[in-house]
């Protein structure tokens, strides 16, 4: 596509009227500084293909100068060699399109136009972007060139519609609106994230759910009903039977047999009672008797121990007798020995006395001879001491004197040595010697001559011994003397008392007592053997009554009649419940309600189904249409990246591109560094939405669809590397598409090898 | 002589889950209104006795309303009716028969049969030996006691039962409360009035099921009608004669469209149907995007005019021609190829009345699109 000629009037900017003429095939570039008019053109040319002539909103486009004014655009064109002249007017609503000869007018050239162009018009006021097509993703406004998203997705399905041309299929697009409005449908049924049902589909399965948990509610009150049914019609039927049987009436009757037994046995009981008591009492009675028989019995014991120990006191006395006697007997024979002991011993004495006399005698004898020497003696050494004491006595002697004296002292020693104490003591010795053995003499003579030797000491220890038997034999007798003194009191006593004990036993009354009670024991001995047999056997008859088992018996029987009768009293009421709870629920028609119901459940699920098939039929529709779309899109992906990427390489250097499903580009990879769109910085923003335009243009292109490509402000952003890079893109575009370039900044495009259009002189010029 | 009308199953409170509400009270109701045909029928024809052979009532615990009701449709016949209880309304201790009794509204000349024996008519000189379902399902033959039934001499001798007779009817092998086939000669039974099956049927000469006075299902052997049973005497053959009370008739219809004129043809045979009728219609085959939205139109049109109308068109395959691809905008694009693949996927019987239904959908909302471009 090719713009020759451009004429805008009273139109924004310009309130007269601005021609360009001689356009070129490549680059154009307008240069101009702000509010000079540059972004006006753009607007002009824009307005004029993809504005509805009848639009009455737009009022901007009015000049401000003059705002009476009717904007006015011709713009003259080529497209594959086809000339065209469109000529549109606003609020003075005209439309003109001159092609191949034939003029176009109104609604007419404006459908042509669009179906030209690949873009469709509002139905109703001014374009919106998602219709601006590719007029709006070529012709970029200034400072929405970073935009390259939004206006790529609604570009998307232009882009789709030239791959499919170029399969040979026939323009159609809107395709993206047909899975908008089938959606529509389907999320009115389902959930957009979840697909879970929605709207009236939950409402139709909802109030199917509703039914059917409805129904088994009354389901199971059915249920209950034919349990009650079928429990009335067994309760009934168990009723009559029981009715005609009356089994409590066989129990009663076993009851009252039960009752007859049990009387008896409690006669039973009570008679042994009353023998239990009878025993007791005879019992009592007998023991005292017998008690009192015992202390009587202890009386006959005590006379028997005393007769015994009355016997055995008189042996003991007979022995003492005899002991008696014979201690007597010892004492006369032991005197009797005493006595010839003791002359024995006298005898032995005497002549003892007599050897001891004549021995005294002798010896008196003796001495008298030796008395009657000495005084001899003593009487001739006196005469002689006399002799020489005379002698000394005449004088004249002295030397003859000492041995006189010498003599007299000799003979006076030896005098001394015969008479110690003089002659006459010697004499009185020798006369009392002399009357004692006279005197000796005398008693010797006295004694009897003795008959035999006996030995005095033997004698006199035979005499001592005797007189100890004797002693001795004195002694017992005196003991005897007591003992039988003692044992005569004993029997004395032992008589006394069998004397008391017999005479007590032996009282009349005392015996007649005794025998009273004697019999009375035998007869009460004789009723306790009797009432012991009763209580026996009353006791046996009780055993063999089996009162226990019979009391359990009765009370069992008694309680298997209640039983009986208050199981048919409660058969009776449940019949009466049965029956009105079955009235009760009959007449609430349950029946009737569940078939209601089930026709409502298969009306329910006839209705779900068929909402259900609507909703999977739609998601088909969804799902095939989106599909296919994404396959459609896939297959423009790789030559529109190809393209991007040729584009890409007059910035940098080893860099590649990602597209996402609309083929809006996501992310620049750098060497190994991915860096998507939204982070990048506003000028290499900015670049990558020109190249991503200069691609898609290529890809038109290549479809057979008319590009041109309108680039205001540009490059403001980018550094003047990169800006060479953009223009060296630009430039290889400008090869192949028409390009309107608008800038304020000549110097930055001053070497783009194309002479600028001042748009100062324009003005002028017009 | 003695002329008895002889019907059976009235299933009074069946439900029709399968149409639509409206359509399914309309039917119920028609259950009833058809009894009141029926005493007319039975009081033009000078009638003797009218014998219901069972299952009067659809279910045990219908509403009072409902039980009051029947009773009073039955008006228009003055003479005796004799009710035998069925396999529905079976003589349980508490059944749907005690409590029209509790009601007060059985009329004086209706007799509820609510145990087995004899009941003698002797104005009529007529005999009836009964075997009333004394439970919803027996295994034994409940009439077998027919054969030793004494009855007064000289009268006519009718049996009254309900079940299926043994080795007669379809599907009833091993069925539910069986009767011998045998049972009318065995008995001596100058007629046995049975009910159970649901259409009028000769078991033998002397022992016939009424079927259901109206129709109910969509099977046509020969519902909506009452036997009128003539008696000439005692040991004679009896003359028996259907005669149509029904309001409905039902059709089942099986459609197979494979060319478009199949549809004008289907179109004519739709058009005459009227009011009375009751239609489920199948219809299936390969039809294109035009002809499937006529057979719809079709249908609903009748739907429309008909009692009640249940359809199923889920075997019809849609096959738009090429034409119509072309005029709903999917010639070309991915939404051609969309169509190619809903046309294909119809022949896969699991997906075919999705990618049907998807087509038609399709189409419509591309019409809808276009037109709003």
């Amino acid at each position: 596509m090719k713009l020759e000629r451009v004429a805008i009037q009273e139109f924004q900017q310009f309130a007269g009227r601005l021609e360009i003429s001689g356009l070129q095939p490549g680059l154009n570039i307008f240069s101009g500084g702000n509010e000079q008019g540059k972004s006006t053109i753009a607007r002009a040319i824009r307005t004029a293909f993809i504005e509805r002539h009848k639009v009455t909103t737009l009022t901007e486009l009015r000049p401000t100068a003059k705002p009476s004014g009717n904007p006015l655009v011709e713009v003259d064109f080529k497209i594959a060699d086809e000339s065209y002249a469109l000529k549109k007017q606003f609020f003075k609503p005209r439309c003109e399109l001159v092609v191949g000869g034939k003029t176009l007018k109104e609604d007419t050239a404006e459908e042509f136009l669009s179906n030209l162009m690949g873009f469709t018009h509002s139905p109703k006021g001014a374009t919106r972007p998602e219709h601006a097509g590719v007029p709006g993703l070529l012709w970029v406004a200034q400072n929405t060139v970073q935009n390259v998203a939004g206006a790529a997705s609604n570009a998307a399905s232009y882009l789709r519609d030239a791959l499919a041309q170029l399969a040979g299929g026939n323009a159609s697009g809107g395709e993206d609106a047909l899975i908008v409005t089938i959606q529509r449908e389907l999320f009115q049924l389902v959930t957009d994230k979840k697909r879970s049902p929605t709207g009236v589909m939950l409402e139709a399965i909802n109030g199917l759910n509703a039914l059917v948990s409805q129904r088994a509610e009354l389901l199971r009150q059915r249920e209950q009903y034919n349990v009650d049914l079928e429990s009335l019609g067994a309760t009934e039927t168990e009723l009559a039977r029981i009715a005609k049987d009356k089994p409590w009436e066989a129990f009663e009757q076993k009851i009252a047999a039960a009752d007859a037994q049990m009387k008896a046995v409690a006669q039973l009981e009570q008679r042994l009672v009353q023998v239990q008591e009878l025993l007791r009492s005879t019992g009592a009675e007998l023991s005292l008797l017998l008690e009192q028989e015992s202390a009587d019995a202890l009386l006959d014991r005590q006379l028997e121990d005393v007769g015994a120990a009355r016997t055995k006191a008189q042996g003991a006395l007979d022995k003492a007798d005899g002991e008696l006697a014979k201690a007597t007997q010892n004492v006369e024979e032991a005197t009797q020995a005493h006595q010839q002991a003791r002359a024995v011993s006298e005898r032995a004495a005497d002549a003892v006395a007599r050897e001891y006399l004549a021995e005294l005698l002798e010896m008196y004898t003796s001495r008298l001879k030796g008395t009657a020497a000495r005084i001899s003696h003593a009487q001739e050494v006196e005469a002689e001491i006399e002799g020489n004491r005379e002698l000394l006595a005449v004088p004249g002697g002295e030397r003859e004197s000492a041995a006189i004296v010498e003599k007299i002292a000799m003979l006076e020693r030896l005098r001394l040595a015969y008479a110690p104490d003089g002659i006459g003591v010697l004499e009185q010795d020798h006369a009392r010697d002399f009357r004692r053995g006279v005197e000796l003499q005398a008693r010797l003579d006295a004694l009897p001559q003795p008959h035999e030797a006996v030995n005095l000491v033997e004698a006199r220890q035979a005499e001592m011994l005797a007189a100890d038997l004797l002693e001795k034999a004195r002694q017992a007798l005196a003991e005897a003397r007591d003992s039988r003194s003692a044992k005569a009191a004993a029997v004395l006593s032992q008589n006394a008392a069998q004397f008391a004990l017999e005479s007590q036993l032996q009282a009349p009354e005392f015996r007649s007592k005794r025998s009273a009670r004697a019999s009375a024991i035998v007869e009460k001995r004789a009723a306790v053997t009797g009432l012991t047999g009763q209580k026996e056997g009353v006791q046996q008859e009780l055993a063999a009554a089996h009162a226990k088992e019979l009391t359990e018996e009765v009370d069992r029987l008694r309680a298997a009649a209640d039983a009986a009768r208050s199981a048919q009293r409660m058969r009776e009421s449940q019949v009466i419940m049965l029956r009105s709870r079955l009235e009760t629920v009959g007449a609430s028609g349950l029946d009737e309600q569940i078939a209601r119901l089930d026709a409502s459940v298969e009306q329910g699920e006839r209705r779900v189904a068929e909402l259900k098939l609507r909703a999977e039929a739609l998601t088909l529709l969804e799902k095939s249409l989106i599909e296919e779309r994404d396959r459609a899109v896939e297959l423009l992906r790789a030559p529109l990246t190809k393209r991007l990427e040729h584009y890409l390489k007059f910035l940098f250097t080893d860099a590649s591109v990602s597209l996402v499903e609309d083929l809006s580009p996501v992310a620049v990879t750098r060497g190994r560094q991915v860096e998507e769109l939204g982070v990048l910085s506003v000028g290499a923003q900015e670049q990558m939405g020109i190249l991503m335009r200069l691609a898609y243009a290529d890809l038109l292109l290549e479809a057979g669809r008319p590009t041109l490509v309108m680039l205001d402000d540009i490059g403001v952003f980018s550094d003047k590397a990169r800006r060479s890079g953009l223009q060296a893109a630009i430039n290889d575009a400008a090869t192949r598409h028409q390009i309107l370039l608008f800038t304020c900044r000549p110097e930055d495009w001053a070497d783009m090898g194309v002479a600028h259009r001042s748009l100062e002189e324009m003005k002028a010029a017009a | 002589m003695i002329k008895l009308l002889h019907t059976a199953d009235w299933q009074i409170g069946a439900q029709f889950g399968q149409f639509d509400s409206a359509e399914a009270t309309h039917l119920a109701e028609a259950r009833f209104e058809t009894v009141r045909n029926l005493a007319a029928v039975a009081q033009a024809h000078a009638a003797d006795a009218v014998l219901v052979a069972g299952d009067v009532f659809d279910q045990q615990t219908v509403s009072d309303t409902v039980i009051r009701r029947l009773f009073g449709m039955m008006a228009g016949f003055t003479g005796p009716w004799y009710l035998l209880p069925g396999n529905h309304d079976a003589a349980l201790t508490e059944s749907v028969w005690t409590r029209a009794q509790r009601l007060g509204c059985v009329p004086e000349n209706a007799h509820l049969i609510l145990e087995p024996g004899v009941i003698n008519n002797d104005a009529l000189g007529l005999s009836l030996v009964c075997a009333p379902l004394m439970q919803r399902n027996t295994f034994t033959d409940t009439t077998e006691f027919f054969d030793h039934a004494q009855s007064p001499e000289g009268c006519f001798r009718v049996g009254l039962a309900h079940g299926s007779v043994s080795g007669i009817l379809p599907d009833a092998v091993d069925s539910a409360n069986p009767i011998a086939p045998t049972r009318a000669a065995s008995a001596r039974l100058d007629y046995l009035a049975l009910g159970d099956w649901h259409g009028a049927l000769e078991v033998n000469e002397r022992t016939w099921y009424a079927g259901t006075h109206e129709q109910d299902r969509f099977r046509g052997n020969l519902p909506g009608h009452v036997l009128l049973v003539t008696l000439e005497q005692p040991g004679k053959a009896p003359v028996v004669e259907p005669v149509k009370v029904g309001k409905y008739n039902w059709e089942r219809w099986e459609e197979t469209i494979s060319v478009s004129s199949d549809v004008e043809v289907l179109k004519a045979r739709l058009a005459k149907l009227v009011e009375t009728n009751v239609l489920r219609i199948e219809v299936k085959g390969s039809v294109d995007l035009v002809s499937a939205e006529a057979v719809r139109l079709a249908i609903e049109e009748t739907r429309a005019r008909v009692r009640a109308l249940r359809s199923d068109s889920s075997e019809l395959h849609v096959v738009p021609t090429d034409a119509e691809v072309a005029a709903i905008g999917a010639q070309g694009g991915y939404v051609g190829k969309v169509v190619a693949t809903l046309r294909d996927m119809q022949a896969d019987p699991a997906q075919s009345a999705v990618a049907a239904e998807a087509l038609l959908l399709l189409a419509q909302f591309q019409k809808n699109v276009r037109s709003a471009a």
